[in-house]
């Protein structure tokens, strides 16, 4: 993965534009604000971790930048250029639970659908795409399962799947929806290690997070949201009582204990 | 052979079976015999007649095996129902319409008009009113609180209503209308009036269906899977939504003639259902679900044709709604017959190894009386139970009672490592 990522040819990149920048960004459903005047960096070789109480605006933040929802006011940009001219560049691994794993489909027909996007509109995917599809199935460790229904695959090797689909896209970008949520041990696992080569390999990589206990092991920077921007920065800078306090409201000692000693 | 390509066989043997005998029993059931089929089906090779509309079946069931699958699998299914209940208004509409402009087939200059009974200016009128219904769905859903079933209600409602009031309104004037004997086919479908320019005709329009669908082959099975995720690729999933919207409806407008408006959409459904018991891959459910409608496609016309008391749509909906249930409840893994019969042998090896695993951690020997009263199980459950496990030597009987043997230790231990979680949490609901 030292190459170039897709729709990133190498050398021509400005290091000072950030990955994404996300800009005076609102986003209301029926006049009502669920994320509200942010204004954020996401560096790549860095994984960030997107992190709030229910209904803080973390997948909105995420479905903004991939042009799924239409803001209000304000704009995301990759690379400093709009969604829609850079979208080979980012990959998008949705939340488990947004389809229905009943579909008539075999884990590498699901995989393959990583390459439709670098094949545009009606060609279909032949040998070069199936071999790709059999690699990203390695990496994630799935090969054996391959031909395997995807309603008979365990939750974690549902989630495996989607990372292999967005591995299939080869992107400079990764924006997760919460990849760790309801996995087997084994499978988080493998997936942060994954997450940490693709960001040895200078992928951006943005994890819409949930578990408070593993920010600070598993992270780089955090993105601290609650509606509005609470923090945004290194682990370090950012994961402190008070921030969390600010995010979360509530109990600040047991807070505090999350955070760590060095925070406090 | 491997072990796949005999389970496929076995899967194609069950199907061919099930579809056999839906079809010989509805036969049976709707006052036919042996002799008439084959009667008809030597029929279709002679007569004008019956090889028509046998044609219009196969056409049919062809656009409709696939369509349907792909409504099915979008979660779509009711939109099929929608379309051919609102198509009414539009038939009667476009008739009178065409009747009072006087266009009865006129010809002028190198224009020909077509009457206003024949089937493409009907089924223009159809078509128009099925895509109002359909964008009446898409507003309401997108532009008000309501949730899509009760848009899907309120347009098949109104719709089919207003089709009916103009029904009558037409019988109450039928001085003014003789030629719209015809239209009543389009009610319970027909083979009575299908010509072949007719087939002909819809098999455009089918083959027209079919291109596009092949075309967008890759971008409609993704749509249908992760729609969201189609878009991030650079698609415009709600372009392709509307297409795959639009090409139900005109498939259910092809079926109007020989089905009719009110059971269309089971044509589009059931076969779908029928068939997705069948095979687990998107491309192989359309093509069992093709082999579905033309099988209900032919034995419904093929039937109405031999016998005028048999409706062809009631017919064509029952055979493909009978395929549909026999397959839910017998198709081997995913019928429901199989799962239940799969869930008895789960709880059965559960008891033995709850005993097993009792016994092991108990250490010395049990008699009956005392393990039915240790494990709170009636006695003949604790010798059901061990059974299997003394037929595999895992436990042995001894005179103070049942007792583990080595093998037995070994097993339990197997047992518990299986118990450890693959999964940390539950499934996220649907």
């Amino acid at each position: 993965m030292s190459r170039a990522a897709n729709g990133m040819p190498a050398g021509q990149r400005d290091p000072d534009v950030p990955a994404v920048f996300v800009e005076d960004l609102t986003v209301a459903y029926h006049d009502k604000p669920v994320l509200w005047d942010l204004d954020v960096a996401f560096k790549d070789a860095r994984l960030t971790a997107i992190v709030g109480p229910n209904g803080a605006g973390k997948s909105t933040l995420i479905r903004s930048i991939l042009g799924l929802v239409k803001p209000a006011s304000g704009r995301a940009l990759v690379f400093g250029q709009p969604y829609h001219a850079m979208r080979r560049a980012v990959a998008y691994v949705p939340q488990r639970g947004s389809v229905d794993w009943d579909f008539p489909a075999s884990a590498l027909d699901v995989v393959t659908m990583g390459g439709y996007g670098r094949l545009g509109w009606f060609r279909r995917p032949g040998r070069a795409e199936h071999q790709r599809a059999l690699e990203a199935l390695e990496t994630v460790g799935m090969t054996d399962l391959a031909e395997r229904q995807i309603r008979q695959l365990s939750g974690g090797q549902q989630q495996r799947i989607f990372l292999a689909r967005a591995l299939m896209q080869d992107a400079a970008v990764y924006l997760m929806d919460e990849p760790f949520a309801g996995v087997d041990a084994t499978t988080e696992d493998a997936i942060l290690r994954l997450l940490r080569t693709l960001r040895d390999a200078g992928r951006a990589v943005i994890v819409v997070h949930h578990d408070m206990l593993t920010v600070r092991d598993y992270f780089d920077d955090l993105v601290l949201l609650n509606v509005r921007l609470i923090a945004a920065g290194t682990i370090a800078e950012t994961f402190t009582a008070a921030n969390l306090a600010r995010a979360y409201g509530g109990d600040i000692a047991r807070l505090a204990q999350l955070a760590g000693p060095e925070a406090a | 052979m491997n072990a796949t390509a005999r389970s496929r066989a076995v899967d194609g043997l069950a199907f061919a079976l099930v579809l056999a005998a839906v079809s010989a029993l509805l036969w049976r059931a709707l006052g036919l015999h042996a002799s008439d089929a084959a009667a008809a089906l030597g029929a279709a090779g002679g007569s004008y007649v019956v090889r028509t509309v046998a044609s219009g079946a196969i056409v049919l069931g062809v656009v409709s095996g696939v369509l349907g699958t792909l409504a099915v699998t979008r979660g779509q299914s009711l939109l099929g129902d929608v379309a051919s209940h609102a198509a009414l208004p539009g038939i009667y509409g476009m008739f009178v319409a065409w009747s009072l402009a006087g266009m009865g087939g006129l010809v002028v200059g190198p224009l020909v008009f077509p009457a206003a009974r024949s089937l493409i200016v009907v089924l223009l009128g159809a078509l128009l009113s099925a895509l109002a219904a359909a964008a009446l769905v898409a507003a309401v859903r997108r532009r008000t609180a309501l949730h899509e079933d009760a848009a899907l209600g309120v347009a098949l409602s109104t719709f089919f209503g207003a089709g009916i009031v103009a029904r009558s309104l037409l019988q109450s004037h039928s001085g003014a209308f003789p030629n719209r004997a015809g239209l009543e086919a389009f009610l319970y479908g027909s083979v009575a009036t299908m010509t072949r320019q007719d087939v002909f005709f819809l098999a455009m329009l089918s083959g027209l269906v079919l291109v596009v669908v092949a075309l967008f082959w890759k971008e409609l099975g993704l749509l249908c899977f992760d729609p969201d995720y189609l878009a991030t690729l650079g698609f415009r999933a709600r372009a392709l939504d509307a297409l795959l919207s639009g090409l139900i409806v005109v498939t259910v407008v092809i079926g109007l003639q020989l089905v009719g408006v009110i059971l269309m959409s089971a044509l589009l459904i059931a076969p779908a259902v029928a068939a997705r018991q069948w095979s687990d891959r998107l491309a192989r459910v359309a093509g069992i679900a093709v082999v579905v409608a033309v099988a209900a496609g032919l034995v419904g016309v093929l039937a109405s044709s031999s016998r005028d008391h048999v409706a062809t749509g009631p017919a064509i909906a029952v055979h493909a709604a009978c395929v549909a249930l026999a397959s839910v409840m017998l198709a081997p893994r995913r019928g429901v017959l199989w799962s239940a019969l799969a869930a008895i042998a789960r709880a059965r090896d559960f008891a033995t190894d709850t005993l097993l695993l009792h016994l092991t951690h108990h250490g010395r020997p049990v008699n009956d009386a005392e393990l039915a009263r240790q494990l709170g199980w009636p006695a003949a459950r604790v010798a059901r139970a061990a059974r299997p496990a003394l037929g595999a030597e895992w436990l042995a009987r001894s005179d103070a009672g049942l007792v583990v043997t080595d093998a037995g230790r070994e097993r339990a231990v197997d047992v518990l490592a299986a118990l450890q979680p693959a999964t940390t949490t539950a499934e996220p609901a649907r």
